[in-house]
């Protein structure tokens, strides 16, 4: 299984990235939204799927989910938003525009895995 | 001391804690929304249409949290009917009574109030909107789920006089923690409370066959149940 971690700060894709891989996933990393439409416009079936933060610079995990969406890179890639975002009207948003998952920080690595459970990956 | 004694004591005390998590009820008696979903699926794709169909005639469903702890398996039970069984169910008489010995684990689950890491635990993020509103640092259960659950102080060894019967009954992950007179009392009061053609759900680790001749296991889409022995 393979995954893209969005996320604009290094520790965060680090901690993410260590916890997949101890479930046997394999990793790539992208810094924001625009990086990882790049890279799924070049692989657009290499990943399972996406680890996506929302606050980041110029384009937030919002924008990049409905554009990639949009566009259907990536359409049977598992999209799980991580974020401190908790606002219930937010949440409803991902949704809609299609995320399928949302974790809030801080999480656990077992809310991680049961949430990747949820979306049908057994990591 | 017994063993439920000695259970309650693990549970107890969380003064000066404030909102937190009961002490027992995370430390002990680990929880969480849809805990073990493979039991949740079970449910939904075989037991409760077959209790639905039981019950037809009477159109009452009535399930029994046994050691519900915060709460979280009695709300997951409320998601579970409200979104699968919602037009089936029309017009039924559903009650959901959960129990625990915890005093303060009940009232925590009366709150209805989870923290963040709370709803981050098997609860899908379409059911988090759907049925809680977030209030602060918290996250509320809706009134309409709030009104199927009853909590309830009780000891799954000596309950009251109640004599209500229930269809399906969830005991799960506390007979691990019971010693053998606790787990064979436990397994009576069950017996007693479950309507004739009910189903006991025990936890993953648990099994009644060491304890009781009074069920039978029933393997049910890949999980283990229990009916009354002796019952078709």
């Amino acid at each position: 299984m393979r995954a893209l971690i969005v996320d604009d700060s290094r520790f965060m894709r680090a901690h993410l990235r260590q916890l997949l891989e101890r479930l046997g996933v394999q990793c790539a990393e992208a810094g924001d939204g625009c990086e990882a439409l790049d890279m799924l416009r070049a692989v657009s079936d290499e990943f399972d799927f996406m680890l996506l933060d929302v606050n980041m610079p110029r384009m937030t995990g919002l924008e990049c989910v409905k554009e990639l969406r949009d566009a259907r890179l990536g359409a049977e890639m598992k999209v799980m938003m991580v974020t401190t975002e908790s606002d219930h009207a937010f949440i409803e948003s991902a949704l809609e525009y299609g995320a399928n998952e949302f974790l809030m920080k801080p999480f656990t690595s077992e809310s991680l895995r049961e949430k990747l459970a949820m979306m049908g990956l057994a990591a | 001391m017994t063993g439920v004694e000695n259970f309650a004591g693990l549970h107890s005390d969380v003064g000066g804690r404030g909102r937190g998590a009961p002490v027992g009820a995370t430390a002990l008696h680990e929880t969480g929304f849809f805990r073990d979903r493979e039991v949740f699926d079970a449910l939904r794709e075989s037991a409760l249409p077959r209790l639905i169909e039981a019950n037809g005639a009477t159109r009452r469903l009535h399930v029994w949290c046994a050691a519900c702890s915060t709460g979280q398996e009695a709300y997951s039970v409320a998601m579970l009917l409200r979104e699968n069984l919602a037009d089936e169910l029309t017009e039924w008489g559903i009650r959901i009574v959960a129990t625990d010995i915890a005093d303060d684990a009940v009232e925590y689950a009366r709150r209805g109030r989870y923290r963040r890491a709370e709803v981050n635990r098997g609860l899908p993020a379409r059911l988090l909107v759907r049925y809680f509103v977030r209030d602060g640092e918290e996250w509320e259960v809706v009134p309409e789920l709030r009104a199927m659950c009853e909590f309830r102080q009780t000891d799954v060894c000596h309950p009251n006089a109640d004599t209500e019967q229930f269809d399906l009954v969830l005991m799960r992950n506390v007979l691990l923690f019971l010693p053998e007179r606790d787990r064979a009392a436990a397994f009576e009061v069950a017996h007693r409370r479950m309507a004739r053609h009910g189903v006991l759900v025990l936890g993953q680790a648990e099994q009644a066959e060491d304890s009781t001749d009074l069920f039978e296991p029933e393997y049910v889409s890949g999980c283990c149940f229990y009916r009354k022995a002796g019952k078709s």
